[in-house]
């Protein structure tokens, strides 16, 4: 899960970057307003958190011009003012929760995992296909009640994919959302973690369809390609 | 005793009244005694012509008493009217009237004429006498006579009319200061309706004065209507003061618990860190409820802000299926700061919507002059007790531990500083139920 962090203090954004980062997130860390809205409206993050006061361009502001341009990406604000008029402000400008400074690192983690499991349409914390289950706040996966072991790098995968469940997903898409922006994406070995997830959470249950990319879904081949 | 610009111009205006009256009333007085006098006179003058004309001289030049005709009075004993003639020695002629005595003897020049002064006739009465100094055909010597009525007379026709007269002016004086004292209270009536205009401000229901219809009033309203704006900038300037020392303070508060949390013997350090949050926190809400208050003119649309806060609410609690219902009157104006209403109505709903199973309910109608604010929750409630500790009553506000509950506290400080208030009781469906009193605008 990619996570935009915009946040202007030095040592606070560092923190967050390496919360973030050990939660199993894929942050990217930034400061200036114009920058944040820049990468907020052209890299597909799954998570954005949002200082208000930033320099160069206020976060309403940002978030305003990203819900104009039609960005859906979820919005965690940082506040350091608890006033409800500050709070709705945030909301009317398209927020979709906020946290006021000083606040605890785990509840940010907690909120932002939340928020993209509200927007990939999930409205419990536990997420099923079939028989396997992602605990959206322990981050761990059961498959027929069983905890599954996985490395961190095939959690970030299979996380995708079972937010975005019975939802052709590409190559491309898969590796902008679990890779950093400047790491080399290499599909060769993408292709081997899906061999090797399908290998521990059964064969059927990611697909691969020509030319759109990897499908997880419970239901059997014929039937997902009826629906 | 305060000083009264009424009474100033009332006194004003009655000490020139009667000044007037009084100057007034003393040449009037005096024009009427010479009216009176010169009448008097003129009779007297008569009765001096015909004496003159009736009396006769032998060829020796002595008087021969006869043909003098007078009035009555002039017969009567002592009746006060007298007439004589006489030289420079002895009396010649005189009135039956005058007895025995006489007017006493003068003679000047011929044609001399006047007044004889004090002359006081028997039994002391005062006269008012006139005189004329002839000669008789083929005498020396010259001759006076003299005529004289009771001063008594024009006394008493001076007294039948000074009495009236002084009445009316009294009168007159009376309905001048009457009509001064109309014209001072619809004169001074745009300083009340300034008064008025003053109070709509301080209870909300104006922002700032309406020009002025009289000029006089203008440079006032103007530099009210200065005032207010210069104070309304110091009490955001406040603010924003406020504000930017919670950014400043709450980003590093922020660093330094999250260090914090990473090692195992912080204990202290977290204690002074959560310190210095409560601090932070409870300075800034002293600083914002003290500031709006300061704020005179302001009022809130109730509605609009009940509709931000289902909004809010709708994404915090969004893993809730919780349904929001609000009814609330049209037009409701809270007479207050749009920032209080929404923490007052934030904490609340926040609140509520915490504990909430399904739903929750809000409903603000007028009640009387305030506005009446119920919101309930299907929630587990809370007892008696409970109620009294949650909103925080007997404890000084930063002596109350940071949690459940501080929300409700809030709420009330701020409710009670515009002089409303906030009760909890039960909801019908067993939860909490708070009920909101604001004043209305």
């Amino acid at each position: 899960m990619k996570a935009l962090l915009a946040e202007d203090d030095a040592r606070l954004s560092l923190q967050l970057d390496a919360a973030f980062r050990e939660a199993g997130f894929v942050p990217t860390v930034a400061h200036d307003g114009v920058d944040i809205e820049h990468l907020g409206s052209t890299e597909p993050f799954d998570v954005v958190v949002l200082d208000l006061g930033l320099p160069s361009k206020d976060g309403i502001s940002i978030l305003q011009s990203w819900r104009g341009q039609g960005v859906t990406t979820p919005v965690l604000i940082l506040t350091a003012r608890d006033e409800w008029a500050e709070k709705v402000s945030g909301f009317r400008a398209g927020a979709d929760d906020y946290v006021v400074k000083p606040f605890r690192m785990e509840e940010v983690i907690v909120r932002a995992r939340s928020l993209i499991r509200r927007a990939a349409g999930h409205a419990k914390s536990i997420i099923a296909c079939g028989g396997l289950e992602y605990d959206t706040q322990t981050t761990s996966f059961t498959l027929d009640g069983l905890p599954l072991k996985l490395t961190a790098f095939e959690a970030q995968i299979l996380s995708y994919m079972i937010h975005h469940q019975d939802r052709a997903i590409s190559r491309t898409e898969l590796s902008e959302h679990v890779y950093d922006r400047d790491a080399d994406r290499d599909f060769n070995s993408m292709e081997v973690i899906i061999g090797r997830l399908r290998r521990k959470i059964g064969m059927d249950m990611i697909r691969t369809i020509r030319g759109r990319g990897y499908l997880l879904s419970a239901t059997s081949g014929s039937e997902a390609e009826r629906a | 005793m305060r000083k009264s610009l009424r009474l100033r111009l009332l006194a004003g205006a009655a000490i020139w009244i009667a000044g007037a009256l009084l100057v007034a009333g003393m040449i009037i007085a005096s024009l009427l005694r010479d009216f009176v006098e010169r009448n008097f006179d003129e009779r007297l003058n008569a009765q001096i012509l015909s004496i003159m004309s009736a009396v006769s001289f032998d060829a020796a030049g002595t008087l021969q008493p006869g043909g003098v005709v007078s009035e009555p009075q002039y017969q009567q004993l002592y009746s006060g009217w007298y007439w004589q003639i006489a030289d420079a020695e002895t009396v010649l002629l005189k009135s039956a009237s005058l007895w025995d005595s006489d007017l006493g003897t003068a003679v000047g020049e011929i044609g001399q004429h006047g007044h004889t002064h004090d002359l006081v006739g028997p039994r002391g009465k005062p006269l008012h006498a006139l005189y004329r100094d002839f000669t008789a055909p083929g005498r020396g010597s010259n001759l006076r006579v003299t005529v004289a009525g009771p001063e008594s007379e024009i006394e008493g026709a001076l007294g039948d009319i000074v009495p009236p007269l002084a009445i009316s002016l009294f009168v007159l004086g009376g309905g001048l200061i009457f009509a001064v004292l109309l014209q001072i209270l619809y004169g001074l009536r745009p300083l009340d309706a300034l008064r008025r205009q003053i109070a709509d401000i301080r209870e909300g229901r104006a922002q700032r004065l309406p020009d002025a219809e009289h000029v006089e009033l203008q440079p006032m309203v103007t530099e009210t209507n200065s005032l207010l704006a210069h104070n309304r900038a110091v009490v955001e300037r406040a603010r924003n003061h406020v504000g930017n020392l919670a950014h400043g303070l709450k980003t590093p508060l922020a660093v330094l618990a999250n260090d914090i949390a990473g090692r195992t013997d912080s204990d202290v350090a977290a204690d002074c860190v959560r310190t210095m949050e409560r601090l932070v926190a409870h300075h800034l809400r002293r600083a914002r409820s003290a500031a709006s208050r300061n704020i005179v003119g302001v009022s809130t649309a109730i509605e609009p802000v009940i509709d931000d806060m289902t909004l809010a609410m709708s994404r915090i609690y969004a893993d809730k299926i919780l349904t929001l219902e609000k009814t609330a009157e049209k037009g409701l104006k809270f007479a207050g700061d749009s920032q209080d209403l929404e923490e007052i109505l934030g904490n609340l709903i926040d609140n509520s919507c915490k504990y909430a199973r399904n739903s929750v309910e809000i409903a603000a109608k007028k009640e009387g002059g305030d506005i009446l604010i119920v919101i309930d929750d299907d929630g587990p409630g809370l007892e008696a007790h409970e109620r009294e500790q949650v909103l925080g009553r007997g404890i000084r506000l930063d002596e109350r531990p940071i949690g459940s509950g501080l929300g409700l506290s809030i709420a009330r400080d701020i409710a009670e500083l515009y002089g409303g208030s906030l009760e909890l009781a039960s909801a019908p469906s067993g939860g909490l139920r708070a009920c909101l009193v604001l004043p209305s605008l």
